[in-house]
């Protein structure tokens, strides 16, 4: 069925101008919208997503070509114009849920707020609205005092209560842990089932799965549609997702049927191990005990972590899967010695030690708040570490080495706030590696990667575990589970298990 | 969502409740101290300035208006009602009577003036009386019989107790060889009844006496009208009974008719001279409003005693009465046109440099409405998308605004009470004074409230790029070279005409708008680009940063990559203190300038005008020397050329004379000591006037002798204005003209001889009124120094030397807010380093180091652009253009020096707080709220 176009651009071209140049984020784009279809916009980093969809949402104006919102050319629109379009007819999600509130607003008050803005003439009751995404008992909270998920969906509910037709989306499942991945998506289906165009700048290959259209960005020019390297796990498109069971992806034995969408490229996720080595048993680098966790959020007691076990080994990657909230950034901050247990014992080296070891040699970390000096260039930044210890002759091959590995030969003269999110989460890791740490902490390395990007991240992971390092990762990127010597899940603040994935793909409970 | 989830009901959840962005606005800024306390800052400058401003001038008239006071002294501006009344007459009881009646009358109707002081009555006789020895008939001695309230606490008793009874002078009590318990006899000189009295007491002859404000109305029956003149006849003190008894024993006779008409010598001898006097009470300082009700008030008084009909006139205006009609006396129209005089060259500059620092404040409040919008960026943005109009974020701003704008108005008002108490002129501040300053504060609230509102929403429309690249396009207009270039516009006019203009038509001179606009505009400029030179220079070193140690390394990147707003920081820092240096070189050159001059026209420190040969006592604390003057007696031949003729002491005129290095070649006291070697008749000069050689000749009054100059110079102490001047020992000069068989010519009648003293003024004022004989007339350096235009220039770079202060202190505690609110978005980026290997101590260097390297910047920058400025400026403002010598430029050290301290100080303290603030950022916290 042939559906009337929402929004269309032609020939569209942006250009920005930074501190180091001229950059052409879009370059000649000519692409349609429609009513009621979910598109998803896939590229690697960079590709100019984000630039497409803050046109779409009027945010911003054309250098050349136009770009429409139903009959309102947005380049030529007055500022009023452009306003009444994003009052009205088109709804932005920003990609870190956090940024779609004001933080000294409840949730309520958001919804009462764009009902007012949009001049009030949907009749959605806000309430109802919330109770239907699964939220109403949060009308009365802060953002901050939400889950990733349920801020994504309070988004989406500021966004229907002006009852706009066309919702644009920066990767709305970027920062959601795959459970609460699946209900905004589950939610976006239903909406595009009422008639709501949605546009969705995504790395998720769950959103590129379930869209109607499909949309690609290579370098601010419109690709073939073509799958990036991705890792399919078998799963009907309306199957619903279970609830329950956040680790049902993580157990599931190997890969089967690999089934891309639209004619896409498969990659086979490579094996983990190293070509001619075998896993060797080695001693404990870190076991914790007993570990007790609780911190206050507003009224309510937050119990992060609950009498939690691990042991961590040399030479491992180890996954730490679960659904935002499990604990997953408590533990990781506890073991990189940023905050400290209530409770519990930690042993290094098989020594009873009260504080973990800080030196960058010793631990490294990737945090999702990445902390690159903004003031060094991307290579400067990678090579902090060894200038600090005095090896920056030394380590020269090393930092070159990484940069190759994890494609950032072109940006090593930038500026960190001059490369997207994803080559800055690749800058920090090769920040991470450049020592060869004992440990690797890294929280969500790949959550605003593509696919190919997701690989190298992990390749890099695999490369340094074979080395020695013990990498543990938060992450709950499925196409990776390839890399993995072990799964370890949390949710609410307990371990359930730590399971060891075999050469066939099965896992081993510890 | 299905359509069954669509309600019935308008779907209006706001209901009629408010809008919940405006509804928390007003508190939203408590969650930012950083910003709270920048908006604050700027509304108390705001206040500070517009506030400060009445209540300065209402001080600066108060300090004016006691001057003038202190001048004409407060008797001269309180009133005074003199009447010629009957004396002595038989009804005793009925004349006090009618004298306490007057008497009382005239002390309640100023008793409802809070500044008139407890009335004053003096009567006086018509003429002197003879008084004689008893002893000694043959001796007498004219005294003028007075009667004056509290007259006998006002001058130095030699002999006798205080209290009431007869007191004479020691002149009296020396020539008629009197002594308290005697008795003279008081002869009236028209025929009448002697009259015996006994003495009570001897005082000190008020004639030797310096004159004091108690006596001012006594002055010509005190002192002589001039320095040949003998003194008047001394006065006999007495109260009104005694006085009124004397002239009844007398009975008087009617004065010799001498043919001419004189109201007072008209007046029978039997009637005696009442005034009633109410001076200006010490009590509480008078500000100018309360001086121009005084008037007011005096003049209403003057209306009702010429009001026939007034209970005043009925007392003062009696039929039997001897003078005109009463009117009442007083001075202080004089002391309010005096003072205005003085406030008109103040106010003009002083309201420029409001606007100036109103500018700066709406400034800061404008930086302070953008950085709210630039940290909120993902409010700005999420509002942006939401659709939310410029003009809806700019009353949102408002809202914000409001409590910040308000405690610091209220901050500011009590600060500019304080400051200008503190701070001031000095005098008094009238209510009046603050209140306008409370509604000058009051009303300038919503204009600040207004221009955050503004700034807020150009800086909300700069979420598209579009619109950020139009509004770019002013970033890249160069407003530091425009500034320069308007600031040598101003410059030119500055060369072209005297820095101290002529004003309206009072009179009045004041500083021209050029003497301020050029410093402040090149300072400006230069710090705009300096501050860019600064970036480029980190750039360009960050390329050879490699090889550094881990502290200088971040410095450098820092600074190198430094945001706008710390550019503009930069040069805000560089412009306040340069306006500081300026300004403080300003006030320190003019001072030491108008000191210079108003010491060489003086000759040193006082100047006495004195009799030929009169000198001051051995032991007179101060040093001093003789001079005598001759002046444009001097004739110089051949080309007869007036010259002024000074002869000085040569050994003792160098110890006290102001000299400067600038006026001749070589120290006064090598120059003096070739004055009193005479040769082969020629008598040694020194010379201001170049023409002078040492062939010619000096004539005075016709005669001549041939001169060797021994030095040329081009200023001498106590030079004339208008005519070059011949310096000569005065023993020399003498022996040179006697030698020809001339008089001295320091005999010359138009001599004039005078003393100077070198010293503290008060000590030497304090002094001379000790010394049994001492000059005639005084007259010091810092009277020479009070000029209204001197003190109106002095005054501006005050107040322009105090508001770059003011300014620096606010953009230094701006900057560290800044530095602290770095460290917080730098948490995360800090204690990865540090376990990367940056150890506690680099790190806190480099934000020592950063600080430090900022105001290094913008001190420099501040020094050297501030001291070019002030040296053109200088040279463009001659306080006394007639005076040498040229107009000094003497930067204070000591200032400089303190302020680099206090900036290094800062800089440590800064740099540590930050780095502290780094260290205890609960970093747990921030990366669960990443997460």
């Amino acid at each position: 069925m042939r559906r009337d176009v929402v929004a269309s651009c032609r020939d569209l071209v942006k250009t920005y101008w930074k501190q180091s140049g001229q950059v052409r984020a879009l370059q000649g784009i000519d692409a349609d919208f429609f009513g009621g279809a979910l598109t998803a916009v896939v590229g690697p980093s960079g590709s100019g997503k984000s630039s497409l969809l803050r046109l779409l949402a009027a945010l911003d104006r054309p250098t050349a070509g136009v770009v429409r919102i139903g009959d309102t050319e947005i380049g030529s629109a007055s500022g009023s114009e452009l306003r009444e379009v994003r009052r009205k007819r088109v709804g932005y999600v920003f990609q870190r849920p956090s940024d779609n509130f004001v933080p000294y607003l409840t949730v309520m008050q958001h919804l009462d707020l764009a009902h007012r803005d949009s001049g009030g003439v949907s009749d959605i009751e806000p309430s109802e609205l919330l109770d239907d995404l699964g939220i109403g008992h949060r009308g009365d909270h802060h953002p901050n005092e939400l889950s990733g998920g349920e801020q994504q969906r309070a988004a989406l509910a500021q966004i229907l209560v002006a009852g706009p037709r066309i919702i644009v989306a920066d990767e709305p499942t970027a920062e959601l842990d795959s459970h609460s991945a699946r209900e905004v998506l589950t939610i976006m289906k239903r909406l595009s089932a009422d008639g709501i165009s949605l546009i969705l700048a995504t790395h998720d290959s769950n959103v590129s799965r379930v869209a109607d259209e499909s949309l690609e960005l290579h370098h601010g020019v419109l690709g073939t549609p073509s799958t990036p390297a991705h890792v399919i796990v078998e799963e009907p498109a309306d199957t619903p997702v279970s609830g329950d069971d956040p680790d049902a992806a993580w157990r599931r034995p190997g890969t089967s049927r690999l089934d891309p969408p639209r004619g896409g490229r498969v990659v086979q996720a490579p094996d983990r191990h190293l070509a001619g080595s075998t896993p060797v048993p080695q001693a404990r680098l870190l076991e914790v005990r007993n570990v007790v966790k609780s911190y206050r959020r507003g009224n309510e007691t937050v119990h992060a972590l609950q009498h939690v076990d691990l042991v961590l080994e040399p030479h491992r990657l180890i996954g730490l899967v679960g659904r935002s909230g499990s604990g997953k950034t408590t533990l990781l901050n506890i073991l990189a010695g940023w905050e400290h247990p209530d409770e519990g014992r930690f042993e290094w080296d098989e020594e009873p030690s009260s504080r973990t070891l800080t030196p960058w040699t010793d631990v490294s970390v990737v945090p999702q708040k990445l902390g690159l000096i903004e003031e060094l260039t991307v290579r400067e930044n990678i090579e902090y570490p060894a200038r600090l210890t005095d090896r920056l002759e030394a380590l020269g091959p090393e930092v070159d080495r990484l940069v190759a590995s994890l494609g950032l030969e072109q940006l090593l003269e930038r500026y960190p706030l001059e490369t997207s999110v994803g080559e800055q989460q690749r800058t920090a890791l090769a920040r991470a590696l450049v020592l060869t740490p004992r440990l690797l902490l890294a929280d969500e390395p790949t959550g605003h990667q593509d696919s190919r990007s997701a690989h190298k991240v992990f390749q890099a992971l695999r490369h340094a575990a074979e080395r020695g390092t013990c990498c543990l990762v938060a992450t709950h990127n499925e196409e990776v589970i390839g890399y993995l010597d072990e799964v370890i899940t949390m949710s609410d603040g307990i371990l359930h298990s730590a399971g060891e994935l075999l050469a066939d793909g099965s896992t081993r409970q510890a | 969502m299905g359509s069954s989830k669509r309600s019935g009901r308008s779907g209006r959840s706001g209901g009629g409740r408010l809008n919940p962005l405006w509804a928390k606005a007003p508190a939203v800024l408590l969650r930012y101290p950083g910003l709270f306390a920048s908006l604050a800052a700027g509304a108390l400058l705001l206040a500070l300035v517009a506030s400060s401003y009445p209540m300065f001038i209402s001080a600066a008239s108060s300090v004016a208006v006691g001057k003038q006071i202190d001048r004409t002294t407060r008797f001269g501006a309180g009133l005074s009602l003199g009447r010629t009344f009957p004396i002595g007459g038989a009804d005793v009881k009925a004349e006090q009577a009618i004298f306490g009646e007057r008497t009382e009358l005239f002390r309640r109707r100023v008793a409802r003036q809070p500044h008139l002081a407890e009335p004053v009555v003096t009567v006086m006789a018509q003429i002197p009386y003879e008084v004689r020895s008893v002893e000694d008939p043959s001796l007498d001695s004219d005294n003028l019989l007075v009667a004056r309230s509290g007259a006998v606490q006002h001058v130095e008793v030699l002999e006798g107790r205080e209290g009431d009874g007869m007191w004479i002078s020691h002149f009296t009590a020396d020539n008629l060889n009197l002594e308290p318990g005697d008795e003279m006899i008081i002869a009236p000189p028209f025929g009448g009844n002697h009259v015996k009295v006994r003495i009570d007491g001897i005082y000190r002859a008020l004639s030797t006496e310096p004159r004091t404000p108690y006596w001012r109305l006594l002055v010509g029956q005190i002192y002589p009208p001039g320095p040949l003149s003998a003194p008047p006849p001394p006065l006999m003190l007495a109260d009104l009974d005694r006085i009124s008894g004397i002239v009844r024993q007398m009975d008087l006779q009617d004065r010799p008719d001498t043919g001419s008409f004189d109201l007072q010598q008209e007046a029978p001898l039997h009637a005696a001279r009442y005034t009633w006097e109410a001076p200006v009470s010490l009590r509480d300082p008078m500000t100018l409003e309360e001086a121009r009700d005084l008037q007011v008030f005096m003049m209403n008084m003057n209306d009702s005693l010429r009001d026939r009909g007034s209970e005043l006139y009925k007392a003062f205006g009696c039929v039997r009465c001897f003078s005109n009609d009463p009117q009442i006396l007083t001075q202080m129209s004089g002391v309010l046109s005096e003072t205005e005089v003085r406030l008109a060259p103040i106010e003009g500059p002083v309201q420029l440099l409001l606007t100036a620092g109103l500018l700066v404040a709406l400034m800061i409040i404008a930086a302070a409405g953008a950085f709210a919008v630039a940290t909120r960026r993902t409010e700005s943005a999420l509002l942006f998308a939401r659709g939310m109009t410029p003009l809806s974020l700019g009353v949102k701003a408002c809202l914000e605004a409001m409590i910040p704008v308000l405690l610091g108005t209220a901050a500011g008002f009590g600060l500019a009470v304080l400051l200008v108490r503190a701070l001031g002129p000095g005098g008094a501040v009238d209510p009046s004074a603050v209140s306008s300053g409370a509604r000058y504060a009051v009303l300038l609230i919503p204009v600040g409230l207004l221009l955050v509102g503004f700034v807020s929403a150009i800086f909300f429309l700069r979420q598209s790029e579009a619109s950020s690249a139009r509004l770019g396009l002013l970033s890249r207009v160069p407003w530091p070279l425009l500034m320069l270039v308007a600031s040598l516009f101003f410059l030119n006019q500055l060369m072209r005409a005297p820095g101290i203009a002529e004003g309206s038509g009072d009179g009045a001179s004041g500083p021209s708008i050029s003497l301020l606009l050029f410093p402040v505009l090149f300072v400006a400029g230069a710090a705009g680009i300096s501050a860019r030179l600064f970036q480029g220079g980190f750039r360009w070193l960050r390329a050879s940063s490699g090889k550094l140690g881990s502290s200088l390394f971040l410095l450098i990147h820092r600074l190198a990559g430094a945001a706008r707003l710390s550019i503009g920081l930069l040069s805000a820092c560089a412009l306040a203190l340069g306006i500081f240096v300026f300004a403080q070189t300003m006030v320190n050159s003019l001072e030491t300038t108008i000191r210079a001059k108003s010491l060489l026209f003086v000759g040193g420190d006082v100047q006495g005008t004195s009799r030929r040969g009169q000198t001051l006592p051995d032991d007179f604390p101060y040093p001093s020397t003789a001079v005598t003057r001759l002046p444009a007696e001097g004739e110089i031949l051949p080309g007869g050329a007036v010259v002024d003729v000074l002869a000085v002491d040569s050994e003792t005129v160098a110890a006290v004379a102001y000299w400067d290095e600038s006026f001749g070649p070589a120290p006064l006291q090598e120059l003096v000591e070739r004055l009193p070697e005479a040769e082969d008749g020629q008598l040694p000069i020194l010379s201001t006037a170049p023409e002078v050689t040492s062939d010619a000749s000096l004539s005075i009054d016709g005669q001549t002798v041939p001169v060797k100059v021994v030095g040329g110079v081009d200023a001498f102490p106590g030079m004339s204005l208008d005519r070059p001047v011949i310096v000569v020992d005065a023993a020399t000069i003498t022996e040179v003209f006697e030698e020809v068989g001339a008089g001295d010519p320091l005999e010359h009648r138009n001599a004039a001889s005078e003393i100077w003293i070198a010293g503290d003024t008060d000590g030497i004022v304090d002094g001379l009124a000790e010394v049994a004989d001492p000059p005639y007339f005084v007259l010091t350096a810092a009277e020479v120094r009070d000029i209204p235009s001197l003190s109106a220039v002095i005054d501006t770079y005050g107040v322009l030397q105090t508001l770059g202060l003011g300014a620096g202190l606010l953009v230094i505690v701006v900057m560290l807010m800044y530095m602290q609110a770095s460290q917080r978005n730098r948490v995360v980026s800090f204690a990865l380093s540090r376990r990367m290997g940056l150890d506690n101590r680099s790190h806190r260097a480099s934000l020592v180091l950063e600080l430090g390297a900022i105001f290094t910047a913008s001190y420099a920058v501040a020094l050297l652009f501030g001291l070019i400025a002030a040296r053109v400026v200088v040279s463009n403002v001659d306080p006394l253009p007639n005076i040498p010598p040229d107009p000094l430029f003497e930067p204070p050290i000591i200032p400089f020096l303190i302020a680099a301290v206090v900036l290094a100080v800062v800089s440590v303290v800064g740099g540590a707080l930050a780095n502290r603030r780094a260290e205890r950022a609960d970093l747990a916290k921030v990366m669960r709220l990443a997460a």
